[in-house]
């Protein structure tokens, strides 16, 4: 009869378990602390959000140069990313999460009422796009292209801004976001200026549904480059410095 | 669930063999004082040499006994000739008249029969094989020899090189065989040696009366006849310092089917022993844990293997139906780091603790072969694409088995 190793087992198991129970703690530290990161970014949002609505409601006559812009959609766009990630990562149905969502598509919300009252008294002519997606993969099977797109549509133009929401997330905003823009349960759905849109609509699709964009386009390509710009002030510089000696 | 299950089982493994490489590990050094065993107290060794159209290698093995450092007229080479139908017949004619060399020849019959037929003729104390794709480091025989210096000592296995690297695919091989060593000198210390490998293992004579000839066994006759040394609780120790180089496969193809052969054999040995040994404590560590725990793994493996192709194929089909959505762009990538980002799952982070075991593991297989640690393209093979690979042939072997669908042996 051969001996078997019974200490080494025992060993062995409460290695493999501390290894085990280690990695869970790590899993669940980090997630915890991405939670905290998306919180606090989302509380600062809030206080700018509120900020410009009290300088928006304070000073009627302020200028539009002063006003400017919001500047929130790059942030928004950031947890926005990092909400996506962890939607894929971790349960979804969290509650945790979900009450970090919920509260994400309220700022979306109010950026894009903000937006839009200030695209109505700078009389501007700001693109918005109000984009609906479901989770179930049954529902919607291109939204993940549509995600794509959209980000593609950003990083080409900036100025456009597109305001993303669950169309089931359980919270009254959303909702009514739905009812006031009349959405269907249709997956893809992107709201246009007015015009509701079904299905996977590609960059091509949108640049023809949208022709500012060209006008955006061709903006950008007849004024200089920024770096060109730069490069000619220093030009300027040395030549004006040149001149003084 | 059974991701988590199979993870634990796989990390256990793995920490359970390193911690056995540790509590033992001061006996590497040891085995070299036992090689200088006096002259006269050397075994009388018969060496089989089963060739089945070797034409190119048979002499390389040959050569390589020849010269081992061991006493001539203690050194006996059978070469049996298993019904070649190439130049092998010819080439082996030069040593026909050679002292300790002994031409024997067959109607083909599979390496099986070559090696009961050398049976008849061999007159060793301890007898062994050595397949024609493989040679020998001069001191090998010392070393085997001095392993039968315990009278308890049944078989003595070697370790085995890769001898060839010169592809990648040999390169990747030369880095599991490193990792084999390793996992040999374990079993061999837990008494759980389950292959006794046909490059150069070697035998006391009376193996062969106490358990019989060698068996057909689902062309893995290397395998078969060590179980039957287990269940008859026969000694089998390794020798990590006898050297063996045998030549791998360059090709997928011809891996593929070497693997095939190997994990078939496998798995239908297991089939036919698992009654005599699974979970049965007087086979000791090798049934109550080494033979459950490789035939899992190899289930594992395959679980995981598919898994990671799945989910790549489904990462590519997305990315691709995302260029048809926006039309292709190349986007420089940018370099921020972002921890956020990073993927740290639970089985993630399992499979990154694996990793840096399997690392460890493979430093341990370096230390017993003396060899040094150095990032070569097939550790960077092994560890990023073998996997997907491997997988390959352990679903294929697995199929085969599942039907009994015996595969080629070339």
């Amino acid at each position: 009869m051969k001996r078997i190793a019974w200490r080494t087992y025992i060993i062995a198991f409460v290695i493999t378990s501390t290894i085990f129970a280690l990695a869970f703690g790590l899993s669940n530290t980090l997630n915890q602390k991405r939670l905290e990161e998306i919180r606090s970014i989302e509380s600062k949002i809030a206080v700018d959000i509120l900020s410009i609505e009290t300088q928006f409601s304070l000073l009627e006559d302020l200028s539009c140069s002063d006003i400017g812009s919001t500047f929130l959609s790059k942030e928004l766009a950031s947890i926005g990313s990092q909400l996506q990630f962890m939607e894929r990562e971790r349960d979804p149905n969290d509650p945790e999460f979900l009450n970090l969502k919920k509260y994400y598509s309220l700022l979306l919300i109010k950026d894009q009422l903000l937006t839009k009252q200030v695209a109505e008294k700078c009389n501007t002519d700001t693109i918005t796009i109000l984009y609906f997606y479901s989770n179930k993969e049954e529902d919607c099977e291109d939204c993940g292209k549509q995600g794509a797109v959209l980000t593609r549509l950003q990083e080409l133009y900036p100025e456009v801004r597109v305001y993303p929401f669950d169309y089931y997330l359980d919270t009254p905003a959303v909702e009514a976001l739905v009812s006031v823009h009349n959405v269907d349960p249709e997956f893809p759905a992107l709201k246009i200026k007015n015009q509701n849109y079904y299905g996977l609509k590609t960059l091509t699709d949108l640049e023809e549904l949208i022709p500012e964009l060209e006008e955006l386009k061709k903006a950008r390509e007849d004024s200089p480059r920024q770096d060109e710009v730069e490069a000619g002030a220093a030009k300027l510089e040395s030549a004006t410095s040149t001149e003084e000696n | 669930m059974v991701v988590y299950a199979l993870l634990y089982l796989s990390l256990f493994f793995e920490v359970f063999v390193l911690l056995v490489f540790l509590e033992r590990r001061h006996e590497i050094s040891l085995t070299k004082k036992k090689v200088a065993l006096p002259k006269n107290q050397l075994p009388f060794a018969t060496v089989m040499i089963p060739v089945f159209n070797e034409e190119k290698t048979v002499v390389k093995t040959i050569s390589s006994l020849l010269n081992l450092a061991y006493p001539k007229d203690k050194l006996e080479i059978l070469v049996i000739d298993d019904g070649s139908t190439d130049n092998t017949q010819r080439v082996l004619a030069q040593y026909k008249n050679h002292p300790q060399i002994r031409l024997l020849s067959k109607k083909n019959g599979g390496k099986f029969t070559a090696l009961n037929y050398g049976l008849q003729y061999a007159k060793g104390d301890i007898i062994g094989c050595l397949d024609a794709d493989s040679y020998v480091e001069q001191d090998a025989l010392l070393h085997i020899a001095a392993g039968f210096e315990d009278k308890e000592t049944m078989a003595v296995i070697p370790a085995i090189k890769i001898g060839n690297a010169e592809t990648i695919l040999q390169h990747t091989q030369a880095v599991e065989y490193t990792l084999s060593i390793f996992i040999r000198k374990v079993f061999s210390w837990l008494g759980s040696v389950f292959v006794t490998p046909g490059p150069f293992s070697f035998f006391r004579k009376e193996v062969y009366e106490l358990v019989g000839p060698y068996r057909h066994a689902h062309n893995t006759e290397d395998l078969e006849i060590c179980l039957r040394m287990q269940e008859k609780h026969l000694k089998i120790v390794n020798a990590h310092d006898a050297v063996v180089y045998t030549i791998s496969p360059r090709t997928l193809k011809t891996l593929y089917k070497q693997r095939v052969r190997w994990i078939y054999g496998f798995l239908r040995n297991m089939k036919d022993y698992y009654r005599s040994f699974f979970f049965r404590s007087q086979h000791g560590n090798l049934g109550f844990f080494i033979l459950p725990i490789s035939t899992i793994s190899i289930y594992s493996a395959i679980y995981f293997g598919i898994s990671l192709v799945i989910n790549t194929a489904i990462k590519v089909w997305t990315r691709v139906g995302e260029y048809v959505a926006t039309g292709f762009y190349f986007n420089i990538p940018s370099f921020d780091f972002n921890w956020f980002y990073i993927n740290t799952s639970t089985p993630v982070i399992i499979g990154f603790a694996m990793i840096a075991l399997v690392f460890c593991m493979l430093l341990a297989g370096l230390t017993i072969a003396k060899e040094k640690f150095r990032i070569s393209r097939g550790l960077l093979f092994y560890t990023f694409v073998y996997g997907f690979i491997a997988t390959y042939w352990l679903l294929s072997a697995s199929i085969k088995a599942l039907l009994a669908k015996k595969p080629a042996w070339r």
